[in-house]
């Protein structure tokens, strides 16, 4: 819809503003923060005692922990969007990009980088090079075969991504924490939920 | 029944070699000060033998530990919307999962104790770092990892060479360990302020001993970081934080019982007191030191 | 201007806050409410079509369509309505938002072609849609077509958005959907609009 979304939010002088700048504006000073180390170590928290509860049961905890993060991803949307004022995207790149620039920027201080497009452009990777979630982690062994130890953020992506009537896939296809060489993040747009637009946008 | 099992850490490199700074059940104890200068070089050694298998080649093992304990490289942030989302959901997991608001908090405050009683050696430790000391170091963003280039075991080793030669050993930023707090107002006070500042940017409002029972403290807190966004319930979602005093008091043998309790004041609505209550034996012991 | 009622519509057209901030603010019923959030819900979506296939052509993002076609496209000022993040006068934060004013660049609405602003002879209602579907509703106490009402009260229901992300959406107590009872949103909205 909106012909140039950074175009849009640019400030009023009409200095076209990128959304990498636009992204560093916010976080540096207009977002609130706590120490990444307490968000690290409480994550870890809820991660161990899931593995308790769940008997080391790792597809379990996956399970839950996608879960989880489906219920923030549709509540952290509106934070989101409240903070932002972004418009919709109009192309799934631009969507990938707003990810990877400005939520990730904006929520975790990281910025991943994009790529592995798909030929017909509906799916694509998130690499993740830094990741707060997992700063300081091991895996024991009989996790390191199945746990995805930051599959919240699947479920995160997927929810805010779905509040925004976009129906995606989210999957880690790699993480470093498994011996892997990258951290690799997969989103697979299914269809966009044209019904659920909200009456009204272009 | 798996649970009871230690689980080997994958990254821990099989063939055993003196740098490794994870703790092996199979080698035992072994020297866990950071990186110091003897066993780096046989640390690279150890990574370029065992590059062979897939795993030893992937992790630079001693980065991760020697970041971590380095008080200056240490400040990064993630925003507090992220962190208030993920309390959020913890906190709704917990009330899933409970009958009762006491069970409700007690899962809260078990949560904060695993966090508590990783942070008082942590803290300890950091705070033993002389000031400024690696200060040129922290340039590097704490969260990046030192490249290197899985592919080619030469340069693997040199990557790794190179790092460690790069960064000091922390050890010699220490002249002395700060020493063991042994009183519980001692004990407290670090509380107060080394790791109120850690947790929350600030140090807690004060700390108070209890006019009437000998064996309690109060560390006051006029507004909360972690529950401001919650309008008040019933539930009482500081027992995180109260777990995380536990833990903390706990792991420095100062065996307590934290509770918290909301006290509304004009303009600090969200005032809470942590009311921190020793056991008896903690008391006998002092008596015995004085 | 002054701002005599707040409504949050949720995106299936359910009203799940309502607020008087005027003594003399004529009370509706409960009912009347629902069925006000309802109706505007069935207006905006009905607005959006009736807007002349011309327009839409012509002036894709300028065309404000709807019952009233308010303010101009092009007004980039964005008034101050009061701060939402800076300290307070009692010193206690306000939130995860930080900065004089959070909202300091002019903004593009999303909501092209539906309702925004409704004006009759005594009253003002103005009406911020999000891009999940939430609507913010705003009643006045004064009726405006003026430009720069509108868009007070634009930035105005923007802020609400942003204490309803930080008082709401963080509270693990509230579910999604649901009517909000939220002690804190329902003060720190008083402190807003008191600003105003």
């Amino acid at each position: 819809m909106s012909a140039s979304m950074s175009g849009n939010t640019a400030s009023s002088s009409s200095s076209k503003k990128s959304l990498k700048a636009f992204s560093d504006d916010i976080w540096k000073n207009k977002t609130a923060k706590i120490n990444a180390e307490l968000f690290t170590l409480t994550y870890g928290s809820i991660v161990s005692q899931l593995c308790t509860d769940y008997e080391r049961d790792f597809a379990k905890v996956n399970k839950q922990l996608y879960s989880m993060g489906y219920n923030i991803g549709v509540r952290l949307i509106e934070d989101f969007l409240a903070r932002t004022a972004l418009p919709r995207c109009d192309s799934l790149a631009k969507t990938s990009e707003v990810i990877s620039k400005c939520a990730f920027k904006i929520f975790l201080n990281v910025t991943p980088q994009i790529g592995n497009w798909s030929s017909n452009k509906d799916s694509f990777s998130i690499f993740l090079d830094e990741n707060p979630l997992s700063e300081f982690v091991e895996l024991p062994m009989d996790a390191a075969r199945e746990l995805w130890y930051s599959n919240i953020l699947c479920g995160v992506l997927k929810g805010a991504l779905e509040m925004v009537q976009m129906d995606c896939d989210v999957y880690f296809a790699s993480d470093v924490l498994k011996g892997d060489q990258t951290t690799e993040l997969r989103v697979k747009l299914n269809k966009i939920l044209k019904d659920e637009i909200p009456a009204g946008e272009d | 029944m798996s649970q009871k099992i230690i689980s080997p850490s994958t990254s821990v490199n099989s063939t055993a070699h003196p740098g490794s700074t994870g703790y092996d059940y199979t080698i035992g104890p072994q020297q866990t000060l950071p990186e110091l200068p003897v066993s780096s070089s046989t640390t690279g050694g150890g990574i370029g033998g065992g590059a062979s298998t897939a795993v030893s080649t992937t992790l630079p093992l001693p980065s991760v530990y020697n970041e971590s304990l380095n008080p200056n490289a240490r400040n990064q942030h993630v925003s507090l919307s992220a962190y208030a989302f993920l309390f959020q959901e913890l906190v709704s997991q917990a009330r899933n999962a409970s009958k009762s608001v006491s069970e409700i908090e007690l899962r809260l405050h078990r949560s904060g104790y695993h966090i508590g009683i990783r942070l008082l050696e942590l803290l300890n430790f950091r705070s033993s770092v002389s000031a400024g000391f690696g200060s040129s170091s922290s340039s590097k963003a704490f969260f990046s990892k030192t490249a290197m280039n899985p592919s080619g075991n030469a340069l693997a080793l040199n990557g790794s060479l190179s790092s460690t030669q790069d960064e000091p050993s922390l050890a010699q930023g220490i002249s002395h360990m700060k020493r063991r707090d042994l009183k519980p107002v001692e004990i407290l006070q670090f509380i107060h302020s080394t790791v109120w500042s850690y947790l929350f940017g600030r140090v807690s409002d004060d700390l108070v001993k209890s006019s009437e029972r000998e064996n309690e403290f109060m560390l006051i807190d006029s507004a909360p970081m972690l529950t401001q966004f919650i309008s008040s319930t019933n539930v009482q979602c500081d027992f995180f934080v109260c777990g995380i005093i536990e833990g903390i008091l706990d792991s420095a043998s100062f065996p307590c019982n934290v509770t918290v309790h909301s006290v509304p004041e004009p303009n600090f609505e969200q005032k809470v007191v942590f009311v921190v209550k020793f056991e008896p034996q903690v008391l006998e012991r002092e008596a015995l030191r004085a | 201007m002054a701002i005599q009622t707040i409504l949050v519509i949720n995106k299936s057209g359910g009203l799940v806050y309502q607020r008087d901030f005027v003594a003399t603010a004529p009370r509706l019923s409960s009912n009347e409410y629902l069925i006000l959030a309802g109706t505007l819900q069935g207006i905006v979506a009905i607005a959006s079509q009736i807007t002349p296939k011309s327009l839409q052509i012509a002036g894709k993002g300028s065309a404000k369509g709807g019952v009233e076609p308010a303010g101009g496209a092009a007004a980039p000022l964005v008034p101050y309505v009061g701060t939402l993040g800076a300290t307070t006068a009692s010193g206690t934060p306000m939130g995860s938002f930080l900065g004089p004013d959070y909202f300091n660049d002019a903004f593009a609405s999303c909501n092209g072609r539906g309702l925004k602003h409704v004006t009759t002879d005594q009253n003002s209602l103005f009406l911020y849609q999000t891009l999940t579907g939430i609507k913010f509703v705003a009643v006045s106490t004064q009726p405006t077509t003026n430009a720069m009402a509108v868009a007070v009260a634009e930035n105005l229901l923007r802020k609400a958005y942003c204490l309803y992300a930080d008082y709401v959406m963080k509270n693990p107590f509230y579910e999604p959907e649901m009517p909000i009872k939220c002690e804190l949103f329902d003060q720190k909205l008083g402190v807003l609009v008191g600003q105003l």
